[in-house]
């Protein structure tokens, strides 16, 4: 089992609240489907392997309102020296860590390591799923002639949803009777039930679309039926190279990232974006329209 | 809906959210600064090259916390009955410059069955006569900013630690000589900021720390408060002492108000630090306007020609480039404001609105992605500082502005008796006491950015722990 965070939302139809809205929404309503295919990072143009490895030290997250340290390795497995070195810390996104950045005084040499210590200051952990990541860009003359590498270390707190039914809080599709119930934008509208239906979009039903096959949710109109993504952690079964997800975006910059994390303690990232019911906004190129009425 | 408007959930996708996983490949480079921006006004070097530092080290320990007590008037004589109620600390001593005033002290401490302190008073030096014949390990100081620090140093000097009321020196050249003494003496001065023990205020540090706000860009903070009827009251103010010094100076006099908050919250000299002040004064009329409006003829403020500008504001900058705003504003009509505003890549919070029981309201992402405000209220209770939720029913009903003040003097008393690490040391108080002076140097220089002075002398980028600290029982 892996566990994925994705703030995704499962495209809906809707009622909407005034004629000029629900016209629209007949008119144009699409949902998109996006294939990440590459949710492992590309290597991009071919370079020689790394014979420098940089690695951080677990941080003490229980320790919260502490100051806890961390320790950075840096291994010279090259046959040259490593010189002019010098580590470049980052933890999450507003925490505090001293030094941010370390000058290596001297040589690192070949089949040998430094270390140093980084003071973090570990926080109130809030409540949920949430991911940490530090790490350590090193730059250097010297070594395997590289010039730079990285370690990094992703730690985790809090548990998971135990799938991604239980991320649902947002009802997106309404019928007629229903409409007052829905919100999937925000404003407090919705997709069309019966706009869906006509398209054979039922609950239960299959949707092919990016070479995967989504089934819709098993629900009536008016119920929560999609999530709206905002960071949540739920488990995921099964195996693959490539994740698909069905969404839309109720405004024009509906994008952001997805990150699996492997029960093997790895972690992959792919980027997606997805347009709005009107198809535009973020995604017109990539996302694959594969409802519309 | 349109198709076309603002974009709403904008997190549909969660790249705030997420973004903290893919640092590696997405975030913004760490915060760089100017080293030597073009158009500042360099600082003179630090005067204290090479003495041994204060920093990080903890209070001499003490099981019962002895406490003399200068300056008796509104703040003082306000002050007493907090620190006699905090558990483990007696007040041994009280001195005023008006020997009533300490005989008045001296009978309510009394009256609420504590031992009767010595009593000082009835000179300008009385205080000196407190400090060579009662031996103290915390002094008090709550008088005129124009004694602080003469009364400050002399505390020191004397073997104690020292609790200093805003500012704790009104000169640069004074508060570089505080910090040089401090090193001397080895104990603790500090400036005696209740405003850093808010509950808003402390949640607020929090919510940053954990980095709700992503990393943080700016904030502001304030002194806006209307004192025009205290300042024009002859009694108010022994010798309408606070008065005279709009009819002396430009300058920001309550700028550590605003910015010691923000600076808990963005580490200042615990990973970063302030690099610079600019400073603008508007026109001062709003004591000419009050006092034409209010004031008989023969009211002796007739004699003034006031020179504070009603809006001080100041502008820093700091080594991660961050920015700073502070703003004095207390001779304009308006409601109270500290203003504690702070934005993150991520998010922001506003103090002072009316919403919610914190009146204070939030924004971040992925939590919210609507372009809605909401109250600050669950953000609080999730990170409300250990202070508020051990001590602060007490502190309610113990203390003045709304339980600060008792918080702040429980902690004080908790850290020496515990032998810990000062909340608020003599860098922190020295950094934010430094833009009171410097704010009029910027206007007298035409709003000229001045290099900011770096008490630490280089150590500011020790992460240390400060204000947002561990829970401790008191003993």
């Amino acid at each position: 089992m892996s566990t994925t965070t994705a703030d995704t939302a499962e495209a809906a139809p809707s009622a909407a609240t005034s004629p000029m809205v629900r016209r629209l929404l007949l008119a144009m309503l699409p949902a998109f489907a996006l294939l990440l295919g590459a949710m492992s990072p590309s290597l991009g143009a071919e370079q020689p392997p790394s014979q420098v490895e940089v690695s951080l030290s677990p941080v003490d997250l229980a320790a919260e309102d502490t100051i806890q340290t961390l320790t950075v390795k840096v291994e010279n497995s090259s046959r040259t020296a490593m010189r002019d070195t010098e580590i470049t810390l980052r933890g999450p996104a507003g925490w505090t860590t001293s030094p941010e950045s370390i000058q290596v005084k001297g040589t690192i040499r070949p089949g040998t390591s430094v270390t140093r210590v980084v003071e973090v200051r570990v926080p109130t952990l809030r409540d949920g799923f949430r991911a940490y990541e530090f790490s350590a860009d090193v730059t250097y003359a010297g070594g395997d002639g590289l010039g730079a590498a990285t370690g990094e270390r992703v730690q985790t707190s809090g548990e998971i949803l135990e799938s991604f039914a239980d991320a649902r809080d947002n009802v997106g599709t309404t019928d007629l009777a229903g409409v007052a119930a829905g919100n999937f934008d925000g404003d407090g509208n919705s997709f069309s039930d019966e706009a869906l239906v006509e398209q054979g979009v039922v609950p239960g039903a299959s949707i092919e679309g990016a070479g995967a096959t989504f089934t819709w949710p098993d629900l009536g109109p008016a119920e929560e039926d999609n999530a709206t993504g905002r960071g949540q952690a739920f488990a995921l079964e099964g195996s693959g190279s490539s994740l698909a997800l069905l969404a839309s975006g109720s405004s024009l910059s509906a994008s952001g990232a997805v990150t699996v994390f492997y029960e093997d303690g790895g972690t992959s990232t792919g980027y997606i974006a997805v347009p709005n019911w009107t198809g535009v906004g973020a995604g017109e190129d990539t996302a694959e329209q594969v409802v519309g009425t | 809906m349109s198709p076309h408007r603002t974009p709403s959930r904008r997190t549909l996708l969660g790249a705030a959210g997420l973004a903290s996983l893919t640092g590696a490949a997405t975030a913004a480079p760490a915060l760089a600064a100017p080293t030597t921006p073009a158009g500042v006004v360099p600082a003179k070097k630090p005067p204290l090259k090479g003495r041994a530092t204060m920093l990080g080290v903890p209070y001499a320990q003490r099981d019962t916390l002895r406490i003399g007590m200068i300056g008796l008037g509104n703040r003082g004589g306000g002050m007493w009955s907090g620190w006699a109620a905090v558990p483990g600390a007696r007040i041994d001593a009280v001195c005023d410059i008006r020997a009533d005033r300490a005989a008045r002290t001296a009978d309510g401490i009394e009256a609420e069955g504590h031992d009767r302190p010595r009593e000082f008073g009835g000179a300008e030096e009385s205080f000196q006569e407190m400090l060579d014949e009662v031996e103290l390990d915390l002094v008090y100081i709550a008088t005129p900013w124009e004694f602080h620090y003469t009364q400050g140093k002399a505390a020191l000097e004397a073997g104690a630690n020292v609790a200093v009321e805003l500012p704790i020196a009104t000169e640069l050249d004074e508060i570089w000589d505080l910090v040089a003494t401090v090193e001397r003496m080895k104990n603790h001065l500090f400036l005696a900021e209740n405003t850093c023990y808010g509950r808003n205020e402390l949640a607020m540090a929090r919510v940053a720390h954990a980095g709700v706000f992503g990393d943080l860009t700016s904030g502001a903070g304030g002194y806006c408060h209307d004192l025009r009827p205290l300042l024009f009251d002859e009694d108010y103010y022994t010798d309408h002492w606070r008065r005279t010094w709009h009819t002396r100076h430009n300058r920001s006099f309550y700028a550590m108000h605003g910015l010691g908050p923000i600076a808990n919250a963005m580490d200042i000299n615990r990973g970063d630090r302030i690099t610079s002040i600019r400073a603008s004064a508007s026109a001062a009329r709003g004591l000419a306007d009050y006092r034409e409006r209010f004031m008989p003829p023969d009211h002796p403020s007739w004699a003034d020609t006031y020179v504070a500008g009603d809006l001080i504001t100041c502008m820093h900058e700091t080594e991660k480039g961050r920015s700073i705003r502070t703003e004095l504003n207390t001779t304009s009509p308006r409601p109270y404001s500290r203003i504690n505003s702070l934005q993150g890549t991520r998010g922001l919070l506003e103090d002072y609105v009316p919403m919610g029981e914190s009146g204070a309201r939030i924004y971040v992402e992925p939590d919210h992605g609507d372009d809605v405000w909401r109250d600050f209220d669950e953000f609080r209770a999730e990170f409300d500082h250990w202070l508020w939720t051990e001590v602060g029913d007490d502190a309610e009903s113990h203390g003045g502005h709304g339980g600060i003040d008792y918080l702040l003097q429980w902690r004080t008393v908790q850290a020496i008796r515990l032998g810990l690490v000062p909340d608020i040391d003599v860098y922190d108080s020295a950094t934010w006491c430094a833009a009171v002076p410097m704010s009029e140097m910027s206007i007298e220089q035409g709003g000229a950015t001045l290099e900011y002075p770096d008490f630490t002398r280089g150590r500011w980028s020790e992460l240390r722990q400060g204000i947002d600290s561990t829970p401790k029982e008191m003993p």
